[in-house]
């Protein structure tokens, strides 16, 4: 259990993708200027990375992994090659599948993710997970914390800068400076705030 | 690229391009003829470059085990002086005696993937795992350079938790199995400009002919930020400023794999000669 | 070569950069700018990827299903994208392995998939080719810049070669550990947008609140 709580805490803080692997930019850019907007497109990151990571991870295991088809008599075989295809295309599979399933069940959540559920499909952010856990080597349960917890990494980063923004409308800033020049030295001072964690180890 | 469909399979594409656009066999039909192209391109390449992308690792890590036991010039073609110079043992590092298989068999073995199997390794509890490696083969390669019959230079396997990644790299030891030779690290993903200055020559360097073990056979080496003492300068390496993590992941794999759990049986039998 | 093709392939370098002014591709791109060489491979990865797969799409534009269209890009850029992953690791090793994950975070890069969409699917082939080339070279500008600042003041050198000696190897230059970390990255594209839009007025953002002066201050 001890492992698992390290995990989740390495990857919200430590590890945070959007603020130490630069991750998932264009959209915590372009969708951080409303506190409000910003959770709903958290919330909808933390819902698609806790279940195509783990989504992922079986594909990897069951089908991609060299030796995965041994019990077919291909101990051999190595399909690790077919990974980005794999992945982005379960992860577009999901996305689309979670979005018809939300739309009929769970209407108002729909209703309040909007546009963010399909655009997520193109954030960096879902598939540097499923790259990520692949390339650590992580196994199915480690897989469900790791998505669970670089997406609630994600979500946190993006309302607070959320929140910075909406102060900064009222400050005094150079005009060349005005918008996505100050977001981007914003977002680059919390990243420096956030390297303060690295030293630790869990 | 759609040009060699076209060459192929002309008459399905005629039919396709006639059908009105979201007709639900189009979609079918198109996304299919798609697949299959993609997957013929993907494969291809991949067949194709495969020879190409082993070579480079095996040149990677023939490089490396010749960099560390000091046999490489520049220029030279790595992967024969390799096979000219180095033959791969396999140890069962419990015992610390060779494994009894063919030498090409040694060659394959795969020490990675073997530490994931749970048949050929096993868990290391929390105190023998210092180097955070969570399980250990139970056989490990060793590379050895041998002169008239006698082992000159011994190169090990290492690897361990640096503060980012898994930290893989060889260390080599001369014949007398106590100073050391070289160190390298071949992977490894620390912070660039700090840790990652294990990778540096610089570095590696200041490991040449260090001891590791003392005279009673008592691991003594040690990467420290404590400056070294006339009685510890055989064995002090100075930890790197700024990375302590690192620093710290390396002497802990460094004593991990020299340790009982490594390679210390097998290496006894060499301080005994 | 055509007015109209020069500007689709210039245009993009500075005017309407994808990094600083369409605020696309940032995401995979900060991370591989510590040093030079990896940068320029990266670009060169992405500007291959971006102009091969917006001409595929563009010749396959009118026959393209609609509502499937997202995924048929999909598989063709990443299709695109392991060709290039592969032939990285074939033909070259070693920059391959430092870029670990980033080539394959191409295929999300927006740019690509965002030109795809905003252009190749309404225009001809060789105009989408360049579109790509030129949003790849706009990329590539940004990048480079960034890398060479990071690499200059972060080891003292440009593309390996010493410019500034280290105090390590006995010269005079104190390397700053900052500039091999992420946020010095955010903050040297956050001034070069400083810089850009201080000569391009065009780019520039209306605040939502204008502060006045005070009166006795202009006074």
């Amino acid at each position: 259990m001890e492992h698992y709580i390290a995990l989740f805490i390495r990857s919200i803080f430590i590890e945070n993708l959007a603020l130490s692997f630069f991750l998932g930019m264009c959209s915590f850019l372009a969708i951080s200027k409303q506190v409000e907007t910003a959770l709903g497109l958290g919330i909808a990151v933390i819902i698609v990375q806790g279940i195509t990571v783990p989504a992922n991870n079986l594909i990897y295991q069951f089908i991609l992994q060299e030796g995965a088809w041994a019990w077919a008599g291909y101990p051999e075989l190595d399909l690790s090659f077919l990974g980005l295809i794999s992945y982005i295309g379960v992860i577009a599979a999901i996305v689309q599948v979670l979005e018809m399933a939300l739309d009929r069940y769970f209407p108002a959540l729909y209703d309040a993710l909007g546009i963010y559920l399909p655009l997520i499909t193109v954030n960096c952010i879902v598939l540097a997970g499923a790259l990520f856990m692949v390339e650590r080597g992580y196994n199915f349960p480690e897989s469900v914390v790791y998505g669970i917890g670089g997406g609630t990494g994600f979500a946190m980063a993006i309302v607070a800068l959320a929140g910075i923004r909406e102060k900064l409308r009222y400050s005094d800033i150079p005009p060349p400076l005005q918008g996505l020049g100050i977001t981007f030295i914003t977002v680059g001072l919390i990243s420096m705030s956030f390297l303060a964690f690295s030293g630790i180890q869990l | 690229m759609s040009n060699d469909t076209n060459a192929a399979s002309g008459g399905v594409i005629a039919k396709l391009r006639a059908m009105p656009n979201d007709s639900p066999q189009k979609m079918l039909l198109f996304t299919v003829v798609l697949c299959f192209v993609c997957a013929v391109l993907v494969s291809s390449s991949h067949v194709l470059l495969r020879h190409l992308q082993e070579h480079n690792k095996e040149l990677e890590r023939s490089t490396n085990i010749l960099q560390a036991a000091g046999l490489f010039k520049p220029g030279a073609d790595a992967v024969k002086l390799f096979a000219d110079k180095v033959t791969i043992k396999l140890v069962d590092l419990d015992t610390g005696e060779y494994v009894k298989v063919e030498d090409k068999e040694a060659a394959k073995f795969n020490q990675r993937k073997a530490t994931k199997d749970t048949q050929l390794s096993r868990v290391l509890t929390s105190e023998e795992d210092i180097a955070g490696l969570k399980r250990r083969a139970h056989h490990a390669p060793v590379y050895l350079v041998e002169e008239n019959g006698e082992v000159q230079t011994i190169v090990l396997p290492i690897s361990g938790k640096g503060l980012w990644s898994t930290l893989y790299g060889f260390l080599a030891l001369k014949g007398d199995g106590r100073t050391v030779l070289g160190i390298t690290f071949y992977e490894q993903a620390e912070t660039p400009g700090l840790g990652a200055k294990i990778a540096t020559r610089k570095w590696q360097d200041k490991w040449v002919k260090k001891t590791v073990y003392d005279a009673q056979g008592k691991l003594v080496i040690e990467v420290s930020k404590k400056p070294a003492t006339p009685a510890t300068a055989n064995h002090h390496i100075d930890a790197i400023a700024g990375a302590t993590m690192t620093s710290n992941g390396v002497h802990n794999l460094v004593h991990f794999w020299l340790g009982k759990q490594g390679f210390g049986n097998f290496l006894t039998r060499f301080h005994k000669g | 070569m055509s007015t109209e093709s020069k500007s689709v392939l210039l245009d993009p370098l500075i005017d309407n950069n994808p990094v600083t002014y369409q605020v696309l591709g940032i995401c995979s791109a900060l991370a591989v700018t510590t040093q030079m060489d990896t940068a320029l491979m990266m670009c060169l990865g992405l500007m291959v990827v971006t102009a091969l797969s917006n001409a595929a799409i563009a010749l396959i534009r009118h026959n393209i299903p609609s509502n499937v269209r997202i995924i048929i890009q999909m598989t063709i850029i990443a299709s695109l994208v392991i060709i290039v992953d592969e032939s990285l690791k074939a033909f070259a090793w070693d920059i391959s392995k430092r870029l670990s994950v980033f080539v394959g975070l191409i295929i999300t890069n927006c740019i690509v998939l965002g030109r795809a969409e905003a252009f190749a699917m309404q225009n001809g082939v060789w105009d989408s080719f360049l579109d790509g080339i030129g949003n790849g070279l706009g990329y590539s500008v940004v990048l480079i810049t960034v890398s060479a600042i990071r690499e200059l003041f972060g080891s003292g050198s440009i593309l390996g070669f010493t410019i500034l000696p280290l105090v390590d190897n006995g010269g005079w230059y104190v390397p700053s550990g900052i500039m091999f970390m992420a946020p010095s990255g955010l903050i040297i594209i956050g001034v070069l947008i400083w810089v850009i839009r201080s000569f391009k007025v065009k780019q520039l953002e209306q605040p939502d609140y204008k502060i006045e002066v005070h009166r006795f201050e202009a006074i």
